[in-house]
């Protein structure tokens, strides 16, 4: 009798779990709290780096004292589930109102769920009002255009950008001080491999475990890529005939298999080179450890140096218990003896986009408060706050930098980049499966480029083939959008804003196609080249 | 072989039919749907999203025609042969369990070998990833103090392997020829706690007379082991078999964690699982990553219908 | 990681579809009932907006309706189940017969459906009939409706030379034979996107003359896409510079430093403008 009680105690107790979980996950409760006239505003983002959920908060708060109504509630995301995140909740109609964009949307999902905000980008920021940048377009108070927040395929904007970022050398100061007897930072690659040299005597001669830099497959070829850039930097201008100064992928991949560069080209068995000098001042085997392994190496203080992007600054500083000191990455110069002959200069960080773009989903309840509150983020007012508590780059012009974040302020007086070997998943593949052949105790340029050699032509072919698709698909979406385009010009010639749609749409088209036929010709070119291979 | 029911009786209690209904349902759309989604998929040009393009069989071809996933399949027969051996300790443990006289300390055993079962996958995962790690590693730490570096960098020289070197700590997962062991030696002492309770449920099964009359002809320990205990439990290791077979196969999270998504140098570390990983989430094409499933599934399959038919168990 | 993970991702990109399934299904029953709602207008809408499927459904739906015209339908229609998910070669050739259809009139529809026929040869069909497109983009040229997007038809003939012709030589005389399409456009969008094209494509087969000038007629229509405006002042310049106009390269340099200051190149083009000056002030 007892054990019935209890099992139907427990049958009761289970039953009702199990309608109490079937209600709220078929009648969720409102994300939207619209009672007592609040409005609540949800914004999601993926910045789990030191600093970043401070700040929104503060811009958040903020925003709720100017706007007693509206409640701003944060949702951060770790980047690696953001995706899987994003889509359920889009696709389940209980995404955030506000969305960092980025990672995990596709072009299909953007235009499917999210608001273009070409409009808003030709408006002035009504919360710019009485500075200096009144009255100008959205998109021009920000350092680059707003193109970080520009979709080419689909031509608009769909997100505003708050942050900017960059690359740095961080030095663990009270170390160098130790080791050197001073603090000062180096500023070019020789003072850089001194100080290296002078560690490792330092290690022998005290006997304490130290070594020059911390490494691992995320940071190691932040670092490699930055010297590798600086010995191909005029091989990129030669292999460009179309005459725009930029580095042209497909172009370039083109030339490769017509025979006009290889792995041994004088440019770049010298940035193999550079490479290899490099990392034997990093940890043996730095290519089987990962990010949080070398942020580890660095803030536990066995390394003097890491090489990270501006996102790491607060979260650097705030773990290490040593003095943090900032610098560029120090890459050769032209006057460099061994590294000099191919440079044309310090790398030129004026192109860098804008980041931590910010999206409108097209579900948001309350579209126009979510709307206020992007434009509230974009002003040069609150970017200010942005920067001062995150520690991270603004993004709207005139908007002084944090004082620890001034070391990552673009670098305007340098040079078009150099070769990226590795900008496409096979090409990458190739490249991290043979980097023990250039890293490891046995590695060599020479051995590095022959295995390179070997597999660059099929990564290459495959990586174009899967880039013409993908140029194919851009293709085919912007024809049922260009035909639309048309009528819509059609019927109403005096509307000056779908005519100028159209001009844009046609001109996004025109570059598409020249991109298809561009890699169309690389592509024929190297599967003519892979089929004469023995 | 059960004896046939009559229709009326197989109806008479029909309510309980509704108590499998919630489990049907969970097992088709987290089992069969997917499946059948993966083979719907596989016919098209497919990047994950909502855009795909039917392309009848080409995804198929390009599977015979690639490279890299052959040649994983080298990588993990290595390790489905190298686990078959993993295997054993289980059941010598399994057998030094159950050749406990004392009930008590059968439990205590079962219960430690249980224990470390609560900690997650993931953790013991880093905590490998940690051993193997050059310069704070324990292995190399390990191989270090005990002298075993210095045999093996003289073996090095004497074969030319090129990846031990005095005073150079060794990058087990960074050299293409250290990879493999490196995946083998993990999980060292390669004592599974579910294989090894398996094993001992087979053995509990087996009656005391049978070791009676062993004990009554002179049988050795070792005789027992080799005559009795383990044709015994020749179900219980079938069954460790295909799941092995079936895990090694389709397993690649090792790999994915330890190496990356490339595999580590060399690719060596690149199993058929972390190679369709790489495909979908790395290239973006969900489509030809669907198709290496289905050539996955037919190879598994293929396996587990050799195992069934030629491991047999000797009633 | 098992498998079992990966295929539950499958899975929920498959679930995923489920309510967007039902929400067509809503949208579709929606348009049957409420005959009133769907119009042209919004299917044009929907069709801009990237939104295909939509588009289609309500294209389909005002069949036979009064009041609609029927050509515009039958051509929203054929350029929308172009993009219906998932892409059958049955939807293609939906799509070809429509426009087929649409040939047979003489008004806009006629000469946007002859250019998407082309698109449709070139792009769409399994294999690719190039010398179809070529023929389509060139006879709704000749149509001369002066239909911007049908003009950029000429960009697309263009273009295709580089694949085309790999050796420069080859590439250079089919960019001859394609001067006279320049008479033939009538709008500043359709002669701007052909004059860039071939600009680019002399410039790659190293005329740098004759890419010079077609750049520079292009660049006189002005371009609303700054990406584009940017790279062809860039390459004009250059080219000026190797062909010693100095005057043009300095002109264009200056363009690009007053309006692109936040570009990679900018510094590089400063100094060669600074170079410029200098041998332009040399004896």
């Amino acid at each position: 009798m007892r054990e019935r009680i209890l099992n139907t105690i427990g049958f009761g107790l289970l039953a009702v779990c199990f309608v109490v979980a079937l209600g709220r996950t078929l009648w969720p409760k409102p994300k939207t709290e619209s009672g007592e006239n609040v409005v609540t505003i949800r914004i999601a983002h993926w910045q789990l780096e030191g600093g970043v959920r401070e700040a929104i908060d503060a811009m958040a708060r903020a925003y709720e004292a100017e706007h007693p109504g509206v409640r701003v509630v944060q949702i951060p995301i770790p980047e690696r589930i953001y995706t899987n995140w994003l889509i359920t909740q889009l696709v389940g109609g209980t995404a955030p109102d506000i969305i960092q964009i980025g990672i995990g949307i596709s072009d299909e999902r953007l235009s499917r769920f999210f608001v273009p905000l070409t409009g808003l980008a030709e408006e002035p920021n009504p919360y710019n009002k009485g500075t200096d940048l009144e009255g100008i377009p959205l998109r021009d108070t920000i350092f680059d255009g707003m193109r970080g927040g520009y979709n080419e395929a689909l031509i608009e904007f769909y997100g505003v950008p708050l942050s900017g970022t960059s690359i740095r050398a961080y030095y663990n100061l009270d170390l160098l001080k130790k080791v050197t007897g001073s603090e000062k930072l180096p500023t070019n690659f020789r003072e850089f491999i001194e100080l290296c040299k002078k560690v490792e005597d330092y290690s022998q001669k005290t006997g304490e475990i130290l070594l020059p830099i911390a490494a691992s497959r995320y940071n190691g070829p932040q670092l490699m890529e930055r010297l590798f850039d600086s010995q191909t930097q005029k091989l990129v201008q030669r292999e460009n005939p179309v005459g725009t100064l930029e580095f042209q992928p497909t172009l370039t991949l083109r030339r490769y298999a017509e025979g006009d560069w290889d792995m041994r080209t004088p440019e770049l068995l010298s940035g193999f080179e550079l490479m290899r000098a490099v990392a034997n001042y990093m940890q043996p085997g730095f290519m089987q450890l990962q990010r949080d392994d070398a942020t580890f190496y660095f803030v536990q203080g066995r390394t003097l140096m890491i090489t990270s992007g501006s996102w790491d600054s607060t979260s650097i500083r705030s773990q290490a218990p040593f003095r943090v000191g900032i610098a560029p990455i120090p890459a050769p110069t032209r006057d460099d003896p061994e590294y000099g002959e191919f440079i044309l200069g310090p790398l030129s960080e004026a192109g860098s986009l804008a980041a931590v773009s910010f999206g409108l989903t097209r579900g948001s309840p309350h579209p126009k408060v979510a709307k206020d509150f992007l434009l509230f983020m974009a002003s040069q007012r609150i970017n200010k706050i942005w920067t001062d508590v995150s520690g991270w780059l603004p993004s709207v012009v005139g908007v002084e930098p944090h004082p620890s974040a001034l070391p990552f302020k673009p670098i305007m007086e340098g040079y078009p980049s150099g070769l990226n070997l590795a900008p496409t998943p096979d090409l990458k593949r190739i490249w991290a499966t043979n980097a023990h052949l250039l890293f490891g105790p046995e590695g060599s340029a020479e051995r590095f480029a022959a295995a390179m050699e070997r597999d660059f032509l099929r990564a290459s072919t495959s990586d174009l083939r899967r880039q013409l698709t993908s140029i194919e698909l851009n293709g085919k979406r912007s024809d049922t959008v260009l035909a639309a385009l048309a009528v819509q010009a059609g019927d109403h010639p005096d509307d000056r804003a779908t005519a100028l749609k159209l001009d844009l749409a046609i001109q996004a088209a025109a570059t598409n196609d020249r991109n298809l036929q561009s890699t169309r010709a690389a592509l024929k070119a190297s599967e003519q080249a892979l089929n004469s291979q023995p | 072989m059960p004896l046939p029911i009559s229709k009326k009786k197989a109806l008479h209690e029909w309510k309980l039919y509704l108590f499998i209904i919630p489990s049907l349902l969970l097992v088709g759309t987290f089992s069969y749907f997917p499946t059948l989604s993966a083979i719907y998929h596989s016919f098209f040009r497919w990047g994950g999203g909502d855009a795909k393009e039917f392309i009848g069989l080409k995804n198929f071809i390009d599977v015979l025609n690639d490279q890299v996933f052959w040649a994983s399949f080298v990588t993990i027969g290595i390790l489905v042969v190298a686990n078959l051996f993993k295997m054993i300790p289980s059941i010598f443990l399994a057998v030094l369990i159950h050749r406990l006289r004392s009930d008590k300390w059968q439990y205590w055993y079962r219960v430690i070998l249980v224990l470390p079962m609560i900690v997650p996958g993931l953790v013991t995962l880093f905590i490998w990833k940690f051993f193997f790690d050059p310069n704070l590693g324990v292995l190399n730490a390990a191989i270090e103090q005990s002298g075993i570096k210095t045999a093996l960098v003289h073996l090095d020289k004497f074969f030319g392997w090129g990846v031990f070197f005095e005073g150079v700590p060794t990058a087990w997962l960074g050299e293409p020829a250290l990879i493999i062991p490196a995946l083998i030696i993990w999980g060292f002492p390669w004592i599974g706690a579910v294989g090894v309770l398996i094993f001992l449920a087979g053995l509990q099964s087996i009656g005391t007379e049978v070791y009676e009359a062993a004990d009554l002809d002179g049988v050795t320990p070792f005789q027992k082991f080799l005559h009795i205990e383990f044709p015994l439990i020749m179900t219980q290791v079938r069954l460790s078999l295909v799941l092995m077979i079936i895990g090694t196969l389709q397993g690649f999270g090792l790999q994915f964690l330890l190496l990356g998504e490339n595999g580590g140098a060399g690719g060596r570390g690149m199993v058929p699982g972390l190679w369709m990983f790489n495909r979908a989430f790395i290239a973006g094409e969900f489509g030809y990553a669907c198709a290496l499933g289905l050539f996955l599934f037919v190879f598994i399959l293929a396996l587990t219908l050799f195992n069934n038919k030629f491991v047999r168990v000797e009633k | 990681m098992p498998y079992s993970r990966l295929l539950s991702v499958f899975a929920i990109a498959w679930i995923r579809q489920i309510p967007a399934f039902l929400l067509s299904i809503v949208a579709g029953a929606s348009l049957y009932a409420a005959p009133a709602e769907p119009t042209l207008k919004a299917a044009w809408e929907a069709a801009e907006d990237n939104q295909a499927g939509l588009a289609y459904r309500i294209f389909r739906s005002l069949q036979g309706r009064e009041g609609i015209d029927e050509r515009e339908r039958q051509f929203g229609e054929a350029v929308s189940v172009l993009n219906v998910q998932p892409r059958t070669a049955e939807n293609i050739r939906q799509a070809k017969d429509l426009f087929l259809e649409l040939l047979k009139g003489d008004d806009r529809f006629a000469g946007l459906s002859e250019f998407f026929l082309a698109r449709l040869h070139a792009d769409y069909t399994d294999p690719r009939d190039l010398p179809t497109a070529k023929r389509f983009y060139r006879s709704a040229l000749e149509r001369g409706t002066g239909d911007p997007v049908v003009e950029t038809g000429a960009a697309r003939l263009v273009n295709m030379t580089e694949a085309d012709h790999p050796q420069p030589e080859d590439a250079i005389r089919a960019l001859n034979e394609l001067e006279p399409l320049a008479s033939q456009l009538k709008t500043p969008q359709g002669k701007r996107t052909y004059h860039e094209a071939m600009g680019q494509g002399y410039i790659l087969a190293g005329d740098l003359e004759a890419g010079l000038r077609h750049h520079l007629i292009a660049e006189s229509f002005g371009f609303t896409r700054r990406q584009t405006e940017a790279a062809s002042w860039v390459t004009i310049a250059e080219a000026a510079r190797e062909l010693r106009k100095n005057d043009i390269a300095a002109e264009y340099y200056r363009k690009f430093l007053a309006k692109y200051l936040r570009d990679s190149r900018s510094y590089l083009i400063a100094k060669k403008l600074r170079e410029l000056e200098a041998a332009n002030h040399q004896p």
